[in-house]
């Protein structure tokens, strides 16, 4: 049947897909070996030695920082709209704020990060000249906070009126209501907002590109400059020989297994929400 | 100590938006330590009335109230809201424990809330006591860290009276109670409420007038947000003195 | 020693004010976005803007110098990002929808539910990984950057969140329609196309319409596989430009910055217009589906 017939299609792009990273990566594993490619911060193109070791630090901080700076935020937002001024005309107009925010483009926020906030950056002496790893934390958050918050507006505004009405009438103040009732409630959806959040976070390009100050050596800390695995592909793509292509491919493949893993785990979530 | 329980509404209006009136001036002193059942068709303002005592209405700011309620000779609206809500309880028509707590943790989530720490053994000592009130001590007394979704809707209806009763409040505010549980259930907890009016005052919202006549001592009668007639039961059930109170209860009988 | 319970009511107002205070501050770096791409760049829209194609760094430097508004505009760009964004369409469109309905119908089966774990990967992907991908085997296999490239990278990148879309939105139907459709005795091609699509199609606008906008917003893969170009281009296999490969080409020339912010302020106002539109049509369809 036609149906099933185009359902192939997704399947032979995401076979297509894996199949290609593999086979592009596979000269560059051979050469280097697998485990020296992760946990080495060599980087001689001179010598053909790659290690990326530096991209998967800079990914996995700017990232799980990211995520941290964000969740107060975006909940208390979240709170903000889907509890205590639910069903008002205040909360549906923010609520289509943030969802028109959340489809900002990235080059956009991008642009205006480093044209507005790398010199207030620059005189707080975070990062190097406004450059580095806290900065593109900083923006990273930026970025995620209206994606997650309109997600989790779903969930918030979910949990029965009559279940917080019970507690309210046991003497519960607002804050108990949300501790004890609704956010256990949303718990689950709330998780996979996040970790859908984390995977968008961990494939942004262009962002980091503009503000991270892409060095390819380990960083001393978080305010130094740094660079992470999709921003060091970006970069290195236009000047690459064949050897470092390849290598390319292999941090491509890192990132691919460690995006699709967490995609997975938060579909995963989901599932356990409808049911 | 009788004086600070009573109940007292001082030309309470309720209006959900600006023109319509849920309750229209409603005057009433209601008896303590006893059963007042509050009838009237559809629409007429029962739950109106018994939201507004426990403050519910604050939750929702298009609602507004005029007027003063009384506890105790104090105006509740001048009291800690908390408070209030603590010693007036409310139960509602449809059963509503809490999804994420097990039995044990519903009964007790009164004191949870209101974070009133006890010790193990008076924890076990109230879910116990509160249980048997219930008639739900031997069903579950297996089984309390279950899910209470997993019960019937009569058990989960009796867990949620448990769970209001834990807090030993003064006043209990009911919601047509019996309309969602069959009749066996109904006959539990019509006998939980004769049981409990020694100690406190109990206002219940009821469709079933025969439910009424059989455990309230006293009656309050509204019609289209209007008090018509607060009497004791006997009077309004067999000859009330409002012309419109007697045409409401022969319809219903009929 | 104050009373615990004028502890928690005071523990409840620090609460209220806490998440008063963080919305307040997490919504002020957006409104001082919107207010900067105000300022920067409307004041250089003008006609031209839409007309002509975009300045050469020479020209660009020159203007600067004689403190004149920089000549172009952004023809190109925008002839580009339709040119790849209809081609897009007309790839992920039908195949979007069709395994939408696909996973609908199958709920639950095996198969249908491996479908819904790739499509969760491939929505997660990277658009840098997309890129490179389509590289390999697009640009090389033509020798080129090219228009198809690039549109191959934008449907990879929409064909997920339509399929997601398809399915939400058949999710939301109520199940007497097919039911009565069928029992007048259609058949299933014919309940599908002419009583289920119909109903849907508020639905599926919406989740398009915020897949164009995803799409007009994508930079990198763009970046890999069009090249971008400085002249309009209908030739297929040659590159071409997009608006959002024109912001970044005008942030690494030299002079170039109010090219930079009138593009952002233009590609802004467009994917906002795109997202309330898309999210209007969404709400009157879901009005009248419950309404009726």
């Amino acid at each position: 049947m036609t149906l099933f017939v185009s359902t192939l299609a997704l399947l032979f792009l995401m076979a297509g897909i894996l199949y290609l990273l593999l086979s592009q990566a596979r000269p560059a594993f051979e050469h280097f070996g697998f485990f020296r490619f992760i946990g080495s911060s060599e980087w001689n193109p001179e010598n053909g030695q790659y290690g990326a070791l530096p991209f998967l630090t800079g990914t996995l901080l700017t990232a799980s920082l990211a995520l941290i700076i964000c969740i107060p935020f975006s909940l208390s937002l979240a709170l903000f709209v889907g509890d205590l001024y639910k069903g008002r005309k205040i909360a549906f107009r923010l609520n289509t704020f943030i969802d028109v925010l959340a489809g900002t483009p990235s080059v956009i926020l991008g642009i205006w990060g480093y044209y507005s906030l790398r010199p207030f950056f620059a005189a707080l002496h975070i990062g190097h000249q406004g450059y580095g790893i806290l900065p593109a934390t900083i923006l990273l958050a930026l970025m995620i906070v209206p994606y997650a918050t309109s997600m989790i507006i779903t969930f918030i505004a979910a949990v029965p009126t009559q279940l917080k009405e019970g507690a309210y009438c046991l003497g519960a103040t607002r804050f108990e209501v949300i501790r004890n009732i609704s956010i256990p409630f949303a718990k689950k959806g709330i998780m996979s907002a996040y970790a859908l959040a984390l995977g968008r976070v961990l494939g942004e390009t262009i962002i980091v590109t503009i503000i991270i100050g892409n060095s390819n050596h380990f960083p001393s800390g978080i305010n130094d400059i740094g660079n992470t695995l999709a921003s060091v592909i970006f970069n290195q793509f236009e000047t690459a020989d064949a050897l470092k292509f390849s290598f390319l491919f292999a941090i491509a493949l890192l990132l691919f297994l460690i995006t699709a893993i967490v995609n997975l785990f938060a579909r995963y979530l989901l599932r356990r929400v409808v049911s | 100590m009788n004086k600070n329980h009573i109940l007292e509404l001082k030309s309470v209006s309720i209006s959900y938006s600006p023109g319509s009136y849920a309750l229209k001036n409603i005057s009433v002193s209601i008896k303590p330590n006893a059963i007042t059942s509050i009838i009237g068709a559809s629409g007429s303002g029962k739950s109106a009335l018994l939201r507004s005592i426990n403050r519910m209405h604050e939750l929702y700011p298009n609602i507004r109230m005029q007027g003063e309620i009384l506890l105790g000779g104090k105006n509740i609206m001048e009291m800690n809201p908390v408070e209030v809500r603590r010693r007036i309880g409310l139960v509602f028509q449809q059963p509503n424990p809490f999804p994420t707590m097990n039995i044990y943790q519903n009964v007790l989530s009164g004191y949870k809330l209101n974070k009133i720490y006890l010790s193990k053994s008076e924890k076990d000592r109230i879910v116990e006591e509160c249980l048997r009130n219930v008639s739900l001590w031997d069903e579950v007394k297996n089984g309390l860290n279950k899910n209470p979704l997993s019960l019937t809707v009569g058990q989960q209806q009796r867990l949620c009276i448990a769970r209001t009763l834990a807090l030993q409040p003064e006043f209990l505010l009911m919601d047509e109670p019996t309309s969602t549980v069959d009749m066996f259930c109904t006959n539990r907890i019509e006998e939980l409420i004769y049981r409990l009016k020694n100690n406190h005052t109990i206002l219940i919202v009821t469709h079933n007038l025969a439910q009424a006549s059989r455990i309230s001592d006293y009656a309050l009668y509204l019609e289209k947000g209007e008090l018509i007639e607060y009497d004791k039961s006997n009077i309004i059930f067999v000859a009330p003195n409002d012309k419109r109170t007697e045409k409401y209860i022969t319809e219903q009988v009929e | 020693m104050i009373s615990f319970q004028k502890f928690r009511i005071y523990i409840n107002k620090c609460f209220i004010a806490l998440i008063c205070l963080f919305s307040f501050v997490v919504l002020l770096p957006f409104l001082m976005l919107i207010a900067r791409l105000v300022k920067s760049g409307l004041k250089y829209i003008c006609l031209d803007f839409f007309t002509q194609t975009s300045p050469s760094p020479v020209d660009a430097m020159l203007a600067n110098l004689a403190g004149e508004a920089i000549p172009g505009g952004i023809l190109n760009g925008i002839c580009g990002s339709l040119y790849m964004l209809t081609i897009a369409l007309v790839l992920t469109v039908p195949l979007g929808i069709l395994t939408g309905i696909y996973l609908y119908e199958n709920r639950g089966k095996k198969f249908a539910n491996l479908i819904q774990y790739l499509n969760a990967v491939c929505y997660g992907m990277p658009s840098i990984i997309i890129g490179i991908v389509v590289y390999v085997s697009v640009v090389k296999s033509f020798h080129s950057y090219s228009v198809l490239a690039g549109g191959i990278a934008l449907s990879i990148s929409m064909l997920p969140k339509i399929i997601r879309t398809t399915r939400e939105t058949l999710k939301l139907l109520p199940a007497y329609l097919k039911e009565s459709g069928l029992a007048l005795g259609g058949s299933y091609t014919g309940v599908i196309l002419k009583i289920i699509m119909p109903a849907a199609k508020g639905g599926l606008l919406t989740g398009i319409l915020i897949s164009v906008s995803r799409a007009l917003g994508e930079t990198v893969p763009l970046i890999v596989t069009a090249l971008g170009c400085s002249m309009i281009n209908w030739n297929i296999n040659a590159p071409a430009s997009s608006m959002t490969l024109l912001i970044w080409d005008f942030f690494n020339t030299p002079n170039m910055v109010s090219m930079v912010w009138a593009t952002s302020a233009f590609l802004f106002s467009i994917i906002i217009c795109l997202n309330l539109i898309a999210k209007r049509i969404g709400r009157q369809w879901k009005f009248i589906l419950y309404h009726e």
